[in-house]
C-alpha cells in the first residue's frame, strides 16, 4: 500500500480508497503511541545492558548475534547475506504483517518461550507491573530527547 | 456506486474497520522500515516495523543463486528483563548488547520516519 497525500483538508486516501483523515486520525496516533513507548522501552533496556564482555548468560545466543539489524542504520547492505548465513533459518510464511498480527499476545508469547527452553517463567501480573516501572523510568529518561514525551 | 465499493473494501462493522485500517498502516510502515538499511536488491521483499510497543519485527524475502525463494522472519519481543529475538518458531534469544543497540538506532530512525511522515498530517487533519 502506497500511501498518498492527497488533500490535507480530507485527510490523505490510500490507493484502496481508506481515508486516513479526521476520522482515522486516533488510529494513527495510536500506532505512533506504540512507536514512542517502544522506542523509550528499547533505550531503557539497552542502555541498562552490562557491556558484552560482561554477559554471557546465554552463550548459545553468539550463534544470532549477527543477524537481522547488525550493521548501521544508515548503511546496511550486508542485510541480505547476514540472514542467509544463519545455519538453521528456513522457508517461513509469505505475509509476515498477517501472521504476526495472529501471533500470540505478550503473555502466551512469554509462556511459550518458557517452552521454548528460557530459564524462567513470569507470573502476567509481575510483567506487567514490571513494563509498567520500566515505561516510566524509560519516559523520564527518553524526555531529553522527546520533549514533554 | 463508490459507497458500495468502499463497503468491500472497508469492513463496515466498526472492529473489523479499524483493525483494516491499522494493518495498512502498518504495512505502509513496515515498506517504510525496509528501506532503512539500504537498498532492497530487486525481487526481495524486506520489511521491518514496530508491532505494538513490545514488539519489533523484521521480514526478509530473497532468492538464492539457485532461483529458490527463501524468508525470514525475525521478532524482537521487549520484556522487563531484556530484549529478546525468535526467528522462524526457534528457541527465543537474548539480544546482545552491541545487536539491541542496532536495534534501538534503527527502531529510533524508524520512529523520526514515521513522526516525519504523519504529524503534519495529524495536524492538518486537526485530530
Amino acid at each position: 500500500m502506497t500511501t498518498k497525500h492527497t488533500d490535507n483538508r480530507n485527510g490523505f486516501v490510500t490507493p484502496e480508497g481508506q481515508h486516513l483523515g479526521k476520522i482515522d486520525a486516533p488510529l494513527v496516533r495510536e500506532v505512533l503511541h506504540a512507536n514512542d513507548i517502544s522506542i523509550g522501552l528499547l533505550f531503557e533496556l539497552w542502555s541498562r545492558m552490562p557491556a558484552p564482555t560482561e554477559f554471557h548468560p546465554y552463550p548459545a545466543a553468539t550463534h544470532y548475534g549477527a543477524t537481522a539489524v547488525n550493521q548501521s542504520v544508515t548503511v546496511q547492505p550486508e542485510a541480505h547475506d547476514n540472514l542467509n548465513v544463519h545455519p538453521e533459518r528456513r522457508e517461513a510464511e509469505v505475509d509476515t504483517l498477517e501472521s504476526m498480527m495472529a501471533a500470540p499476545a505478550y503473555g502466551e508469547a512469554t509462556a511459550n518461550s518458557a517452552q521454548d527452553g528460557l530459564s524462567f517463567v513470569e507470573a502476567q501480573d509481575d510483567i506487567s507491573r514490571e513494563m509498567d516501572e520500566l515505561k516510566r523510568d524509560a519516559y523520564d529518561k527518553m524526555s531529553g530527547v522527546y520533549g514533554d514525551a | 456506486m463508490l459507497k458500495k465499493l468502499l463497503s468491500v473494501i472497508l469492513p463496515t462493522d466498526p472492529q473489523a474497520r479499524d483493525a483494516a485500517i491499522r494493518r495498512n498502516i502498518l504495512r505502509d510502515c513496515a515498506r517504510m522500515g525496509g528501506t532503512l538499511f539500504g537498498e532492497v536488491p530487486k525481487g526481495n521483499r524486506r520489511e521491518f516495523f514496530c508491532l505494538d510497543e513490545r514488539t519489533w519485527v523484521w521480514h526478509e524475502e530473497w532468492k538464492d543463486a539457485n532461483g529458490v525463494q527463501h524468508a525470514l522472519t525475525t521478532r524482537y519481543d521487549i520484556r522487563p528483563h531484556g530484549i529478546f529475538k525468535a526467528q522462524d518458531g526457534q528457541p527465543y534469544q537474548p539480544l546482545t548488547k552491541q545487536e539491541a543497540e542496532r536495534l534501538y538506532l534503527a527502531a529510533y530512525q524508524y520512529n523520526q520516519n514515521m513522526h516525519q511522515k504523519f504529524d503534519p498530517l495529524l495536524a492538518a487533519a486537526g485530530a
